[in-house]
């Protein structure tokens, strides 16, 4: 793995416009990742990782405001024209969702959706781009390649769908990888899958992944390194060996407490007493303190800055003299 | 697939029968008898009985609805209009070809305008496009036939000296009455196709397209419209029988001599052969045109076309 | 909110539609509308200056001054003593064809929905041909057997209108019989008619309300296009549509003529186009998270 840099988000701040007021919802984030690393960023439904995902490539709605800085091999995208910035789309940066079904459009064949990233970023092709679809489709494990290229969406699983979108995003042999909850609607069995495929494709294509998910059984087996995110704000981040052994931050100790690897359920949660806070008046400082058992009075005031506990791992804590 | 379509051949034939059932009908179900209710209180005994016989009612019931249904069929014989004693296939022939233009054009009228309209206001939402354009629709869609073609009228005729406003002539006389068949048209179009792209630019798959590095005029014109269309374009033939209807009320305001004004004018007179032709024609055709519209809708959504069912 | 929620929390429904629409400032603009509407058509009497049949023959056709707000029609009428005594008849027919047609619409809905099988298959086929079927030419061909006449017009208006209503109960109806509740109601031995009125139908009570609010200017336009065409409203009715339809006749020297009925008559459905919105919009509000 190289150490450098791939990705740097620095001081990252997402503001919805809504009618009820403005949700702050990302909460000033830094985080990096390296080149051929998986990181994963765990946290809460509504913890605002989908968000920090869709920041990188500018994919949010209207009424998002954004600020801070997002490098991309020492280019801020947050500052690139829309005409640069959709030649990093689908090329140098990939990303996948959530839901298959729902993120292929169901009137055009899987070829011709497959295709168009081919003739947009004018790939190079061996022979036809539609020879190159099929091989893409067969690297990742699609059975009858040849048959899939002329079949609609709807006509494949929801595990098939979610590897079509994996080989759409792959055509540009992107350096980064972004995949937002890639296996949270598939089935337990199809996830394993699914996640086996990724971890071979990183490896083949020399590629990071930044795995968004909430699942601490899909980060135990994928990543390498991982943050913890909560209400906007990073609560801790490191090695995952590090983290799920020996979790300091008060939160991703009560996430992970009584936790047996692999299950994904999320009642675990319910042992920290309290809800997850209204992010349009957010609470001060560090936004856990009104569920925090050892919360003190700094907690309530001023936001905590990380704290290296050990190596590559830190905490967001005043615990820690954040 | 098949399935889908033998359901809908299905509802065909049973629609058509409904239809032939109700225009048959229209003579028998009026109260009293129909015959001294055409003929008026004064009538003799001999023109009632000549009535009575011109129109089948001597006859029984069963017979008169398979003799009037045969006529139709083999022949395309309605029977003959009381009031101008000619066939009237042969009134309704005259006249059919101007209700056509006038409900062809403002058929295109509709399309025409309301799509773009639609996708402007949809891509331009909250902006002074939007409102301007919604305003005006919902403006259009509150008022009268009639009263859009008087204030037309006005405008351009009166006021304006600029356009005819009655009777046929030449391109010029089509301009004000098609525009008052259409506009209302394009104000439930331009609503429709805003609603759908919005709808659709919300989804999924364009998040995906955009990820994908796909520019704008691409994400919004194939992905989005192709999806976008699809109920826009089964509207188009569920417009039709509603065109018609609209286009009994223009044709009258307009002195245009299309199919119609035949039939207020029937009404009023009286002529029951004519209007139960004209009212088995409309039906017919506002059956047609709905099962032209779920073929249609089959084969554009590729879903209907490999599953058998819609999204 | 589930059905069963709905039904669990009642009439606080109702308050939190309310405060919903009340944020609405198109719907309470409409609700406005319908209250200036209404008011006039309850003191038609008292305001209008003339009386709406009242003939002033050495006055005809004149263009609108201080003593004839409007102008006046052909027989010397004054047309705004006429527009506001329409009214009464535009407000009327609007709603009583809107309940009529609900009447209609709502019990055979019912009925389809809950029995299913062949009666379902027919009376769905029927609401998919009236519905299918331009509502003035349905209209016209009722009017060609009844004759023409206001009631006549406002009988053969209902009968174009009811379908809708089928098509959105029968369907609420189908979710809603599979609740817990109707079951439990079925195990006690409720009545089938006590079930369907009693249970069913105060969920659908809202869906009803909206299309109600809509179908009252549809009825209207229609209406006024039949008196418009003789029909309907026959003189000297001062029905809207039908002082529209002599007005064409003097539309080059009395312009006047035309515009106030029709302006009434835009009025009032904009008003009720305001409110349906409105209303639709605080049942179902669309909250993008």
């Amino acid at each position: 793995m190289n150490y450098e840099t791939l990705l740097k988000i620095e001081d990252l701040y997402v503001n919805f416009r809504t009618d009820e007021g403005i949700a702050k919802v990302i909460d000033g984030i830094s985080l990096s990742i390296r080149y051929g690393e998986v990181l994963a960023l765990m946290g809460e439904t509504g913890c605002g990782k989908s968000t920090v995902a869709k920041s990188i490539l500018r994919l949010l709605p209207k009424n998002a405001e954004v600020r801070g800085k997002i490098l991309f091999k020492g280019t801020n995208l947050l500052d690139l024209p829309e005409s640069e910035l959709r030649k990093i789309r689908g090329k140098e940066i990939g990303m996948i969702f959530q839901e298959p079904l729902t993120a292929l459009n169901p009137v055009f064949t899987i070829g011709n959706q497959m295709s168009e990233v081919f003739k947009i970023h004018k790939l190079r092709v061996k022979r036809t781009i539609q020879d190159e679809v099929i091989e893409l489709l067969k690297n990742v494990r699609i059975p009858d390649p040849r048959r899939r290229y002329y079949s609609y969406p709807f006509e494949l699983s929801g595990g098939m769908r979610q590897r079509v979108m994996i080989a759409m995003m792959l055509a540009g042999r992107p350096s980064l990888l972004i995949a937002d909850e890639p296996t949270s609607a598939l089935d337990v069995t199809i996830q394993a899958q699914i996640l086996k495929l990724l971890m071979d494709l990183r490896n083949e294509y020399n590629m990071s992944i930044l795995l968004i998910t909430h699942d601490p059984g899909v980060v135990a087996e994928m990543a390498d390194r991982v943050a913890i995110m909560y209400a906007g704000q990073i609560a801790e981040v490191g090695p995952v060996k590090d983290i799920f052994l020996n979790p300091q931050h008060p939160y991703t100790r009560g996430l992970l407490r009584a936790l047996p690897l692999g299950h994904k359920d999320e009642r675990e949660l319910e042992n920290i007493p309290g809800r997850v806070p209204n992010l349009i008046n957010p609470p001060p400082g560090c936004r856990f303190h009104p569920r925090c058992p050892y919360a003190m009075e700094k907690c309530r005031k001023v936001k905590p800055k990380p704290v290296m506990v050990s190596n590559e791992h830190l905490v967001f804590c005043h615990l820690f003299g954040g | 697939m098949r399935k889908y379509i033998i359901r809908k051949i299905f509802s065909f034939i049973i629609c058509i029968l409904a239809v032939t059932l109700f225009s048959f009908s229209l003579l028998h179900l009026i109260p009293g008898d129909p015959v001294r209710y055409i003929l008026g209180e004064f009538a003799t005994e001999e023109q009632y009985q000549k009535l009575k016989h011109q129109l089948g009612l001597d006859k029984p019931i069963h017979v008169q609805f398979i003799n009037w249904l045969t006529n139709i069929i083999l022949r395309g014989d309605f029977g003959k209009s009381l009031v101008k004693n000619v066939p009237v296939s042969q009134l309704i022939g005259e006249r059919i070809v101007y209700t056509l233009q006038l409900t062809g054009t403002a058929w295109l009228i509709a399309f025409a305008l309301g799509i773009p309209l639609g996708i402007a206001a949809a891509l331009y939402k909250q902006t002074a496009v939007d409102y301007t354009v919604m305003g005006l629709a919902a403006f259009l869609m509150s008022m009268p036939y009639f009263w859009l073609g008087l204030v037309l009228m006005l405008i351009f005729g009166v006021t304006l000296k600029i356009l005819p406003i009655s009777g046929i002539g030449d391109w010029r006389n089509l301009i004000l009455p098609s525009l008052t068949l259409g506009l209302p048209q394009v104000a439930v179009i331009a609503r429709l196709m805003r609603a759908n792209m919005l709808d659709v630019l919300d989804k999924d798959y364009i998040m995906t397209a955009k990820a994908k590095g796909l520019p704008n005029s691409l994400v919004v014109f194939k992905h989005a419209l192709r999806n976008a269309l699809i109920p826009i374009v089964t509207y188009m033939f569920l417009q039709i029988p509603w065109l018609f209807g609209g286009a009994v009320v223009t044709e009258t305001i307009f002195a245009w001599p299309g199919m119609g004004r035949l039939l207020v004018i029937s009404i009023l007179q009286r002529d029951y052969p004519t209007v139960q032709a004209l009212v088995f024609l409309i039906g017919t055709l506002t059956v047609i045109a709905n099962f032209a519209a779920d073929l249609v809708y089959a084969l554009i959504d590729p879903r209907v076309r490999v599953m058998g069912e819609g999204a | 909110m589930t059905e069963g929620e709905r039904k669990a929390v009642g009439v606080s429904m109702w308050k939190l539609t309310w405060r919903r629409f009340r944020k609405n400032k198109l719907g309470m603009a409409g609700l406005v509308m319908i209250c200036i509407i209404v008011t006039i058509a309850v003191l038609a009497p008292v305001i209008a200056p003339y009386s709406p049949i009242e003939q002033h023959l050495e006055d005809r056709l004149q263009p609108p001054s201080s003593k004839y707000l409007f102008g006046t029609d052909e027989l010397g009428r004054d047309i705004f003593s006429r527009v506001l005594y329409g009214s009464r008849i535009a407000l009327s027919v609007g709603v009583l064809v809107a309940l009529i047609s609900a009447a209609i619409g709502v019990t055979l809905g019912l009925v389809s929905g809950y029995y299913g099988g062949i009666v379902d298959e027919v009376i769905m086929r029927i609401v998919d041909i009236v519905w299918s079927f331009p509502s003035l030419i349905l209209a016209l061909a009722i009017v060609s057997i009844l004759g023409p006449g206001l009631i006549n017009a406002m009988i053969a208006i209902a009968l174009t209108m009811w379908a809708s209503y089928a098509r959105i109960v029968r369907g609420e109806t189908l979710s809603v019989k599979e609740e817990p509740y109707i079951e439990a109601a079925r195990a006690i031995g409720e009545s089938d008619i006590r079930i369907l009125f009693s249970y069913i139908l105060p969920n659908v009570m809202s869906s009803i309300l909206v299309l109600i609010t809509y179908n009252i200017p549809s009825a209207i336009i229609i209406a006024s296009s039949l008196s418009f065409l003789g029909l309907g409203a026959q003189p000297p009715t001062p029905d809207w549509g039908l002082m529209l339809s002599t007005a064409r006749t003097y539309l080059t020297i009395a312009p006047w003529y035309s515009i106030f009925p029709g302006i009434a008559i835009m009025f009032t459905v904009l008003a009720f186009n305001f409110i349906g919105d409105g209303l639709r919009d605080a049942i179902q509000p669309e909250r993008v998270s």
